[in-house]
């Protein structure tokens, strides 16, 4: 798959109005859309609070001091560049599609956005291919030529084997060392409950974390026009099915899972976005930055 | 609704193929890749159930499909309910004209057509009815039908015929066609009820269950009739032989009246002769003396003035003025007493046209027998190889011998031709005063119609015929033992007589009844029986005799229109005579004319009883209570409709639907 056709110029076209729109709001795509966890040295004054023992005493305001012979120490608003973590779900059940673009198809398309809007606002962008595993492992960076590199990993993720989300992300608790912003894509086929818990940890220290659901539109609404024999991409199972239940059961057990997902993921403060692969992918950042936005 | 033939529902066992195939039809769902199984579940139950309730639908049809197919076979009728009728007792007609001679009466046959015409007038709904002529035989000319034009125009193509009237012929005519109706039959018979069209026995004019006869008699009650009942006489004349002719006129009047009878020699006027005919008699006309040119010579004998049914006022015959027919007499009997009484009783008949050729057995060998008619052995001993294989090459091909068994025929211990074993004739008693007389007589032989049983005859010697199974005996003496034989052999016949012809054996030659034996068995073995040249209409005529079986005879009728094809003239045995007038058949080297004369039985105009006319109709009342209860029956069941072309309409939308529910299955199939 040629870059030109991961970084779509009509795709562009419309980031760049989004883009335009966050550098106006705040400096970079990401800092622009959530304030920096850390606090670090900037020239906007947020607060004095007093000196407690372990403070870095670098941080004392002395000229407080010798007004008043306390020691306070003096606060900044820490806007500085974050890094996104991509964590990209590569499993067999990902090869799916019904009407030309498959989900990981649509999934590299995603990915290779959010690695190029990263990038082009100095961020530092990773990226981890897993399916039950850690396939491909790149560490957050701003180098040149690290977007080239991300790029060829997602060119090269073809779907195989089974899901499991816990690896990974233990793996990626290993491998991060700043906090930032963490993008699952995945089609999520695993207990919500489990995806959570997994992610945890990562949220309480810190992370901005979003989940991007890739559904194909016949994973929301089958449609089969007959008993039909299903066979799990994954684990080569296979079940006879009724068109009867595909209809009406299957369309409510998907639509309560994506609530489960959503509702898990707000209970760690992470974003949840179902993206249908029949969207146009503009239109799906689209949705994320605006939900972004909402959020600030 | 009831079944016509029920027999074809058992087609309707069929619908156990689509069953079978529905039931144990193997599933075989699609097989897709799918992502995840995860919130997908078993429901095999569930999918099993909608399948058969989409199938069931197909298998409905396919069932209905052979159902119905099945019914359609089955002729199925509804049963009208009884509203539909109101309470109308309908009823076949079977409207039954005579067309028969005794029709062209008067306007006998205008007052039948009207009266035809309002039985069908007065049909009421429900009424059915059927046209039948009477005469020539009874002639259905319609079916069952409810279309009084169509009724109409059928009676309006009859007229009456030439033909005889038999009620015989009707009653069972009708008994035939109202066998399985189902409705009454009511049998309108239009006639003028002529006695004489009563068949011999009574119980032949038996109606049919619960059928009523309507007469509808357009007799005249007064009508009178005089008709040419009859001609007889010399019609074969060879010589100085003169034609004679005797004609019976009968009057079938209250009155006594004068006739001119005027005879007609090939539409010339010869003589003419006026009678009396006496109220309910009959008077002769005698033509004598008349000359008849060579060949065959047309003879009308007509009646004059003509009556109100002209047509049998006339009557035809033919006259054969020809050589007489040769006849080799071979004795060995050197007075030649055989031949005498045999050519003496040829001459006495008036029947036989014989020339008799008397020859030795020595003489014999020159002759070749093909030319004549018989030839006659008289107490002949073995022949010359010459004459006998000629005359055993003759018989082969068609002809006829007579044998008498004399003294030496019978010293031989075989007769010429025959394989039969003949013993020496021996004394009846040893004494010239014992005879014996003939016992036993086949009369219904051709050849024996007028013998009498040789009455007084007195054999006083015969031979001993030892007759075979395949021998026909026509005469035993009283001994029973055989007197005349009769052999087939090849083609032709053998009779032999055991005894002789000289008047020594027996006495036969000088009784008058050896004229009607010679005459008759010389006709019979001859081939020419009488009454080939007059003939009643509608009789058949036989095409073909022995001698003449393998040529061709070409028959014109009375407008000189060929009657027979050319493929028929050569292999039709027989020629129905179907019209009044002169049939000419030409053989190769012969032409005969056979005069057709209508049945004398029809001029009679005398009506039957009144008392039988209601015993005849009684026939059909005699199950009155049958009748009433189908009449009921009828009031309350009106004719079955047929609903076959329903069932042919469900059938097609059957087939319909289940064509388009299979292309549905196979369409969902293809894009699964």
């Amino acid at each position: 798959m040629a870059i030109q056709t991961l970084l779509d110029p009509k795709l562009l076209g419309g980031l760049s109005n989004l883009e335009l729109v966050a550098r106006t709001v705040v400096d970079g795509f990401l800092t622009g859309l959530h304030r920096s966890p850390q606090y670090g040295f900037s020239l906007e004054f947020a607060e004095y609070r007093p000196y407690v023992q372990g403070d870095d005493p670098r941080f004392i305001d002395w000229n407080v001091y010798s007004r008043t012979d306390r020691t306070y120490i003096k606060r900044y608003l820490g806007e500085t560049n974050t890094h996104l973590m991509i964590l990209f779900d590569a499993s067999a059940s990902m090869g799916f599609g019904s009407h030309g673009v498959s989900k990981i198809q649509y999934a590299r398309f995603l990915a290779s956005a959010l690695s190029y809007l990263s990038i082009r606002q100095h961020d530092a962008a990773g990226l981890i291919i897993f399916d039950n595993k850690v396939r491909s492992y790149r560490p957050p960076s701003t180098r040149p030529g690290h977007l080239f590199a991300l790029l060829h990993l997602l060119e090269h993720a073809e779907p195989a084997t089974t899901t499991n989300i816990e690896l990974p992300f233990e793996h990626f608790q290993q491998h991060l060392s700043h906090r930032g912003m963490v993008a699952v894509i995945s089609d999520f086929y695993a207990d919500p409950e489990a995806v959570v818990k997994a992610v945890r940890p990562l949220a309480y220290r810190g992370n901005d974390m979003a989940f991007f659901h890739i559904l194909d539109p016949a994973e929301i609404e089958p449609s089969f026009g007959e008993s039909t024999l299903l066979e799990d991409m994954e684990t080569g199972d296979q079940l006879e099915v009724s068109a009867e239940y595909a209809r009406k059961e299957y369309g409510k057990r998907i639509r309560e899972h994506s609530e489960a997902m959503k509702h898990k993921a707000q209970g760690i403060g992470a974003d949840y976005i179902l993206l249908d692969t029949s969207q146009p992918l503009d239109l799906a950042l689209r949705e994320y930055l605006l939900f972004r936005q909402r959020r600030r | 609704m009831s079944l016509l033939s029920p027999w074809f529902l058992a087609g309707a066992l069929a619908v156990g193929l689509p069953l079978w195939l529905h039931l144990l039809q193997r599933q075989n769902p699609v097989k897709l890749p799918f992502s995840s199984l995860m919130f997908m579940e078993k429901r095999q139950q569930s999918s099993l159930k909608e399948r058969k309730l989409r199938y069931l639908l197909l298998l409905a049809s396919r069932l209905a499909l052979l159902i119905l197919l099945a019914l359609a076979f089955s002729k199925p009728v509804w049963d009208q309910p009884p509203a539909a009728v109101l309470g109308r007792i309908a009823t076949l007609h079977l409207v039954v004209i005579d067309t028969s001679l005794s029709m062209n009466y008067g306007d006998r046959w205008q007052r039948a057509v009207a009266e035809a015409e309002g039985i069908i007038d007065g049909m009421e709904g429900g009424d059915r009815a059927q046209i039948i002529s009477n005469g020539p035989g009874v002639q259905v000319l319609t079916s069952i039908s409810a279309d009084q034009t169509e009724l109409k125009n059928a009676i309006a193509t009859l007229k009456p015929s030439s033909s005889r009237n038999s009620f015989g012929e009707v009653a069972e005519a009708v008994r035939s066609l109202a066998a399985e109706r189902e409705l009454p039959v009511e049998v309108h018979l239009i006639s003028d009820f002529q006695q004489t069209a009563m068949p011999g026995r009574f119980s032949d004019l038996t109606l049919p269950t619960a059928a009523l006869m309507t007469p509808h008699n357009i007799a005249d009650p007064n009508a009178a009739n005089w008709a040419v009942e009859s001609v007889k006489g010399t019609t074969r004349l060879f010589g100085a032989r003169k034609a004679r002719l005797e004609a019976t006129i009968a009057g079938f009047a209250p009155a006594e009246t004068e006739k001119r009878v005027t005879l007609l020699l090939n539409g010339q006027r010869v003589a003419t002769e006026t009678i009396k005919v006496p109220a309910g008699g009959r008077a002769t006309a005698k033509f004598e003396g008349f000359d008849a040119p060579k060949g065959h010579s047309r003879v009308e004998v007509v009646l004059e003035p003509a009556d109100e049914l002209p047509i049998d006022d006339k009557r035809l015959v033919t006259i054969d003025n020809s050589d007489p027919e040769p006849i080799l007499f071979v004795t060995s009997d050197r007075r030649q007493r055989d031949v005498l009484y045999y050519r003496a009783a040829l001459d006495a008949s008036s029947e036989a046209v014989f020339g008799v050729e008397s020859l030795s057995p020595g003489e014999a060998d020159r002759i070749v027998p093909d030319r004549y008619a018989l030839v006659v052995l008289s107490d002949i001993a073995p022949l010359s190889s010459t004459f006998g294989s000629r005359l055993e090459k003759y018989v082969q091909s068609g002809g006829s011998v007579f044998i008498a068994v004399g003294p030496k025929t019978a010293a031989e211990g075989k007769a010429p031709l025959s394989s039969l074993r003949i013993e020496l004739p021996r004394a009846t008693g040893g004494s010239t005063a014992r005879f014996q007389l003939a016992g036993e007589v086949e009369a219904s032989h051709p050849a024996l119609g007028h013998v009498e049983r040789l009455r007084g005859v007195k054999f006083f010697r015969h031979a001993l015929l030892w007759t075979t199974e395949s021998d026909e005996v026509l005469m035993r003496l009283s001994d029973g033992s055989p007197l005349l034989v009769e052999q087939k052999l090849g083609e032709g016949r053998l009779i032999l007589f055991a005894s002789s012809l000289d008047n020594v054996w027996n006495d036969l030659p000088v009784h008058p009844v050896f004229v009607p034996f010679v005459a008759e068995t010389a006709t019979y073995l001859s081939d020419m029986e009488e009454g080939a040249a007059q003939a009643v209409v509608d009789s058949v005529l036989e095409l073909r005799r022995r001698r003449t079986a393998a040529s061709t005879v070409q028959a014109f009728d009375p407008q000189g229109e060929r009657a027979l094809s050319l493929t028929e003239s050569l292999t039709e045995q027989m020629l129905p005579l179907t019209q009044l007038g002169f049939y000419e058949l030409r053989r190769p080297g012969l032409t005969e004319l056979v005069a057709v004369n209508p049945d004398a039985r029809e001029s009679n105009l005398r009506p039957m009883e009144t008392d039988t006319l209601a015993l005849w109709k009684a026939t059909g009342r005699e199950h009155e209570d049958i009748r009433e209860a189908m009449a009921s029956e009828s009031a309350l069941k009106p004719p079955p409709l047929r609903i076959w072309r329903l069932i042919l309409v469900l059938l097609v939308l059957a087939l319909l639907i289940e064509s388009i529910l299979g292309n549905w299955h196979l369409k969902v199939q293809r894009e699964v």
